[in-house]
């Protein structure tokens, strides 16, 4: 038996990306979840220039009423907009966010053992 | 490979040929067959391996999320009440509104008032030099049909005279006769040549020739 199509709407609040080709720049906007990415939005909450600046911050403004407002009326939230909210604090970390972090600090670890390893070696071969 | 979808969406005319789109450098793989096409041969009894999960990332996510969800659910159902308790501390009865729209009413209409009274001065100042500078255009203008009017009189009054004076010579009835006997008795010649630029050309030869022509 086929699936049924889920043609739900609502409304999301979510990325959409401007900028240039090797120059992103994204608008955090809301609309409904199957318009367009880039239409002209019934709202925007803020930008998000996820390249780092000269002081190496990546800059992010939101407008929180109207983020409070959207949520208020029911709007979901997609995933990197809740992982940017999440880092931000107005809401918990997000668990992709713990999760990066966890195969980061594995790599970071392996990393390390190995370069004990290549350490002892050479230490080895030398003496 | 969101940047790819502008070229893999148009289904019929990527529909070329199978393998190959329409760009020739990107393979289109998603309208390379037609629905309806079978699974090919070789493919019929394949059995997608499912994606490997790591045991542990996945009960770690499994409590993150369940952690996650609850306490986000919590934020929205707060900030939920928040906002019909403020809606509802804002609120006001239906009198309240009334005397609110009246107190704006009367405030929009005391503001109207000032400012008419300060465009009224300005206007009134403009009105003032408008009427002045009408008036002399109205000025000029009669004065100048009066001068016109003067002129075609004058003129009219010169017209009168020369034909006054014209009047004089006037071919009559009583003089009628005496006027034909005058045109009659004055008799022009017109037996002459005249040069291309209209000079009447009157050589002695040709006068002689015409006289002795006349003799004959």
């Amino acid at each position: 038996m086929p699936s049924i199509p889920d043609k739900s709407t609502r409304f999301m609040i979510r990325l959409a990306r401007w900028g240039c080709t090797n120059r992103p720049f994204y608008h955090i906007v809301v609309l409904p979840n199957r318009k367009p990415r880039n239409m002209r939005p019934h709202d925007q909450l803020g930008s998000i220039d996820p390249m780092t600046n000269l002081y190496g911050e990546v800059l992010v403004s939101i407008n929180f009423d109207r983020l409070k407002y959207w949520l208020n009326r029911g709007a979901h939230i997609s995933k990197p907009v809740e992982h940017m909210l999440g880092l931000a604090g107005f809401l918990p970390v997000h668990p992709t966010s713990y999760l990066q972090a966890m195969r980061n600090r594995k790599k970071a670890e392996q990393q390390i053992a190995e370069s004990m390893k290549e350490e002892k070696k050479s230490v080895g071969g030398q003496s | 490979m969101s940047f790819l979808s502008g070229l893999t969406s148009k289904a019929p005319k990527a529909f070329t040929g199978l393998g190959v789109g329409k760009t020739g450098l990107i393979q289109c793989v998603r309208w390379r067959k037609p629905r309806w096409l079978p699974k090919a041969p070789s493919k019929i009894f394949k059995v997608r391996k499912p994606t490997p999960i790591d045991p542990e990332e996945d009960a770690m996510l499994k409590k993150h999320f369940h952690h996650y969800r609850t306490v986000v659910r919590a934020i929205r159902s707060f900030l939920l009440k928040e906002d019909i308790a403020k809606m509802s501390k804002e609120a006001i009865t239906v009198e309240e509104k009334q005397q609110l729209a009246q107190q704006e009413w009367e405030w929009v209409i005391a503001e109207n008032y000032k400012w008419n009274k300060t465009i009224a001065v300005v206007r009134e100042a403009r009105q003032r030099i408008e009427e002045a500078q009408r008036k002399d255009l109205q000025e000029r203008i009669v004065k100048r049909d009066e001068e016109e009017r003067l002129k075609v009189l004058i003129e009219a009054e010169q017209e009168v005279l020369r034909e006054k004076e014209a009047a004089a010579t006037f071919i009559t009835p009583e003089n009628l006769d005496i006027e034909i006997e005058k045109v009659l008795n004055t008799r022009t010649d017109y037996e002459f040549a005249i040069t291309e630029n209209g000079f009447r050309v009157e050589t002695e030869t040709e006068l002689e020739k015409v006289s002795q022509n006349s003799k004959n």
